[in-house]
């Protein structure tokens, strides 16, 4: 059987599968206007001058970018086109629950990219890795996991050669510019407009924007990852004897389960360890591709424009504003009407995203930035949503004067029973105001 | 292996002490005691709920925690409950023990079998008390050693699991796992051979065994309707895993790392042990209560390959074999046992009565009957014995009707329609944890007020029994 096209017919299905039905993720919202990351400026322009077609296009694409990364991967580390294939789809397997319009492909595309690098020793590489983690730094928010991943490659590089040789010096100085890169996203550089913080990781740690892999039930995200489990605990992630698989496979492997938002990083990275243990297992003969990467790029940038240039021409050309179906779209139009300054307090920091944005007189408590957020206002939200302490003190310091909140929530029922009453409903959100208020 | 043993004596004396107090933790035993103390009077199971609840009083039952349930009434009645006690802690420590045995049975080395009995008995930990479950993970143990010696005693396999589904539905677990294994063999042998042909026929038998309970056919059918239950997102050993649960986190997930790192590709034996992997995998990723189950069965896997990375030559196995090394061991963990007796005796957290005796028994002083809504509904339980307080839902939980739940989630969690719900059920009591919203919330209501209150519960009444005493 020829398996040469099969990774990349993978990629293209995904990529057509992400245009077809071009969700939108919520954080999306403040994404496009987030001051540190150009990639939002980036998209916001985008849409603006070529409408949303163009955008849900360039996010397949970039999707598909990062599958066919991920199998160029597992071909280079001399499996056969089989098992890059195989790779391809656990890689899709993982990104589906997070396919849609985000930032999210920048970052998968640069971290498919930066693992390639990696994986070679020489200096040249480091150089090719550095410019992808400036480039991941400037547009997308997870350029600290390249620091993670370089240095874990870098203790992996000492721990198999036993000594400080060439190919340790150019891990160690990759590992150093991506921690710096990283840290330097993380701290905020000068133009950031937040100031010092650790950016969105403060957010996970506080628990506001964590979404845990397993729900209870068999969702795809969980038995993705199952699927990844299964197959490297089949074969052993330390079939080929490098110690770098192990680690990144295993740190990438807790933050997944953390957060499943960093599933998809888990099957960029995991899955071609996998797919090569598997090949190991079963084929002695190892061969490596054919052809310069130039070529490959050349042809996967023609057919992504040919890709982009027909879901473009395809779709209408109206710029219009994306609304993604969790966002109470109807209760914020309803709280903004009467053109007063609100304070809002939404139960899920993420439906308050791009707020600020689309109604100027509306300023939420805490949104999907909720780790930039002052302490207080975390607190001020847990009590609230868990009306749990002094919560209503605290909402009455803060000065708010509405929330949004599932009809079946603690806060609705103890808010309308102590003079709230409900503004609005629409599918199980309410809006809540004082019943001074008219 | 004796360090393994010593390791285990540390576990065993942990659950000793969590199931010297569970009594006074756990609500479950309440209702169980009601249903053996039925059973031994009426000489039959109990198909449908009766007048002890208001709201679902007809509703059919299946009663599968009878045969433990018998146990509790009979040794409570005997005043022997410390046997059930030792029992339980019997049943832990022996699938620990079992464990280790079967990694042992594998060549494993003394380090890693002593890891992966550490990793097995914290992963039990967070679970353990005086439940029937505890007994299923002793058959489950026992039927995984019976797989492993893979001849004609396997078939002892088929009366195990019928016993363990008298006595938990957690049995059905056995039928997959034992199937699984029959198309690993399968798969290997690439044949129908004898071993083949007799692994189907115990997988067979096993689902024929499950069958072998007074309930019948109605076990599994109950087995599988409680898996895709909606009243699992209400009980707090139905969530699923995360990192913050420290049975997972420390217990198997370790294991499953182990196994990912060096693979369960050994050329013998990959696809029996690969299927039962990828079914516990699964399982543990569904809730808590499956990881013990997903720990039983990795955890000599796990041994057999981190033995390969430390074979029994290595230097710090040979130091864990010298006799020095295991006395000293050994006199650890007779140390840590005494210690862990010792603290947690007097830990508040361990040994203090956290159910609400007094408040239901202050309640069912009152005269007349009283319709009682619990915010947690085992609390209901200790109700069961009341000839006069009839419960809104309590801890059988599984037999009331999906509308019954529904409501009590809505009271439960304040949705708005909290106060309707019970006036329509006619709900003329409540008992509460004063520092949760639903305290707060019916402290604003003027038709209620507080009748009992202790450090943690209060009791608010309805207007109408304060209107009745006038």
């Amino acid at each position: 059987m020829n398996a040469r096209f099969a990774a990349t017919l993978v990629a293209f299905a995904i990529a057509t599968a992400v245009v077809s039905r071009a969700h939108v993720l919520p954080e999306f919202l403040i994404q496009v206007r987030d001051p540190n990351l150009l990639g939002g400026p980036l998209y916001a322009m985008l849409l603006k001058t070529f409408g949303f077609a163009l955008v849900a296009g360039l996010c397949g694409i970039l999707t598909g970018g990062a599958v066919l990364l991920v199998a160029w991967r597992t071909r280079k580390r001399g499996a056969p086109d089989l098992y890059a294939a195989l790779a391809a789809v656990l890689v899709v397997l993982c990104m589906l629950g997070r396919l849609g319009v985000s930032l999210d492909p920048i970052g998968w595309i640069c971290a498919a990219g930066f693992a390639l690098m990696l994986e070679r020793t020489d200096r040249a590489s480091v150089a090719n890795a550095l410019l992808i983690v400036a480039a991941w730094a400037l547009l997308q928010g997870g350029a600290p996991l390249a620091a993670l991943l370089a240095t874990l490659a870098c203790f992996a590089a000492l721990i198999d050669t036993g000594r400080f040789d060439e190919g340790v010096r150019n891990k160690a100085l990759l590992a150093a510019g991506a921690t710096i890169l990283g840290a330097v996203q993380l701290h905020a550089a000068p133009w950031h407009s937040y100031g010092a913080h650790v950016l969105y990781l403060d957010a996970f740690a506080a628990g506001a924007q964590r979404n845990p892999l397993w729900t209870g039930a068999l969702s795809v995200s969980a038995t993705s990852f199952c699927a990844v489990i299964v197959l490297a605990a089949w074969y052993g992630v330390r079939r080929r004897g490098r110690s770098a698989d192990a680690l990144s496979f295993f740190a990438l492997m807790l933050l997944a389960i953390a957060d499943v938002r960093n599933l998809p990083y888990f099957g960029i990275v995991a899955a071609p360890i996998v797919a090569d243990a598997a090949a190991s297992f079963y084929v002695d003969l190892r061969t490596f591709p054919r052809g310069s990467v130039r070529q490959y790029a050349i042809a996967f940038g023609a057919a992504s424009f040919a890709f982009i240039a027909v879901m473009t021409a395809s779709e209408p050309k109206v710029i219009w504003w994306p609304q993604p179906d969790e966002q109470p779209a109807t209760l914020l139009v309803a709280l903004a009407k009467d053109r007063h300054a609100h304070r809002l307090l939404c139960e899920q920091p993420r439906w308050c995203d791009g707020t600020e944005m689309v109604f100027p007189n509306i300023h939420p408590l805490l949104d999907d930035r909720a780790g930039v957020a002052p302490a207080r206002a975390r607190r001020t939200q847990q009590d609230a949503v868990a009306t749990h302490g002094r919560w209503r003190t605290e909402m009455a310091q803060f000065g708010i004067d509405a929330v949004i909140a599932k009809d079946d929530a603690n806060i609705v029922a103890l808010l309308t029973s102590s003079g709230w009453r409900t503004s609005r409903t629409v599918a199980h959100r309410v809006l809540l105001r004082p019943a001074a208020v008219r | 292996m004796r360090i393994a043993i010593a390791i285990a004596a540390i576990f065993c004396a942990r659950f000793l002490v969590a199931a010297w107090f569970y009594p006074g933790h756990d609500g479950d035993l309440a209702w169980q005691l009601w249903l053996g103390t039925y059973v031994l009077h009426m000489h039959h199971l109990p198909v449908r709920l009766g007048h002890e609840t208001f709201t679902a009083p007809g509703a059919r039952w299946i009663p599968q925690e009878w045969a433990f349930s018998v146990a509790v009434a009979w040794l409570t009645s005997a005043k022997h409950f410390t046997v059930l006690t030792m029992l339980t802690v019997a049943a832990a420590v022996g699938a620990l023990l079992l464990t280790v045995y079967r990694s042992h049975r594998r060549g494993s080395t003394t380090v890693a079998t002593a890891l992966v009995t550490a990793c097995t008995g914290f992963a039990m930990l967070e679970a353990f008390g005086v439940r029937a479950q505890i007994f299923g993970w002793l058959f489950l143990a026992i039927v995984l050693l019976l797989l492993d010696i893979e001849t004609a005693w396997m078939f002892l396999i088929i009366p195990v699991v019928a016993l363990w589904a008298n006595i938990h539905a957690s049995a059905l677990i056995a039928p997959v796992l034992v199937g699984a294994w029959a198309i690993g063999t399968w798969v290997e042998d690439r044949a129908w051979t004898p071993r083949v042909e007799r692994n189907f026929v115990a997988a067979g038998g096993t689902m024929l065994a499950v069958f072998l309970t007074p309930l019948l056919w109605n076990l599994p059918l109950y087995a599988l309707n409680v898996e895709t239950s909606a009243i699992r997102t209400a009980i707090a050993e139905w969530q699923p895993p995360d990192l913050a649960f420290w049975g997972f986190s420390g217990g198997l997930l370790p294991l499953l790392a182990i196994c990912c790192y060096f693979g369960i590709a050994a050329p013998r034996e990959r696809w029996r042990d690969g299927m039962l992997f990828a079914v516990s995998a699964l399982l543990a990723g569904i809730a808590v209560r499956h990881i013990p189950l997903a720990a039983l069965v990795i955890a000599p896997m796990a041994a057999q390959r981190l033995s390969s990375a430390l074979p029994s030559h290595a230097r710090i196995n040979a130091i864990m074999q010298e006799q020095f090394s295991e006395t000293l061991v050994l006199v650890c963990s007779a140390l840590v046992c005494g210690f862990i007796i010792l603290a947690l005796e007097h830990a508040p957290a361990v040994s203090d009565v956290t159910l609400p005796r007094t408040a239901v028994a202050t309640l069912a002083s009152l005269p007349g009957t009283h319709n009682l809504y619990c915010e947690d509904f085992a609390w209901c339980s200790l109700a069961l014995q009341r000839p006069n307080l009839r419960t809104f839902l309590d801890g059988r939980c599984d037999p009331f009707p999906a509308k019954v739940w529904k409501d009590y989630l809505s009271v439960q969690r304040v949705s708005p329609t909290w106060h309707a719900v019970l006036l329509r059920w006619n709900v003329d009591s409540m008992l509460v944890d004063k520092n949760n919203s639903l305290a707060q919330a019916v402290a604003l209501r003027r038709d209620w007020h507080l009748f009992y209150s202790d450090r943690r519960y209060e009791i608010f009444l309805h207007q109408s029994i304060r209107t009745a005493q006038r």
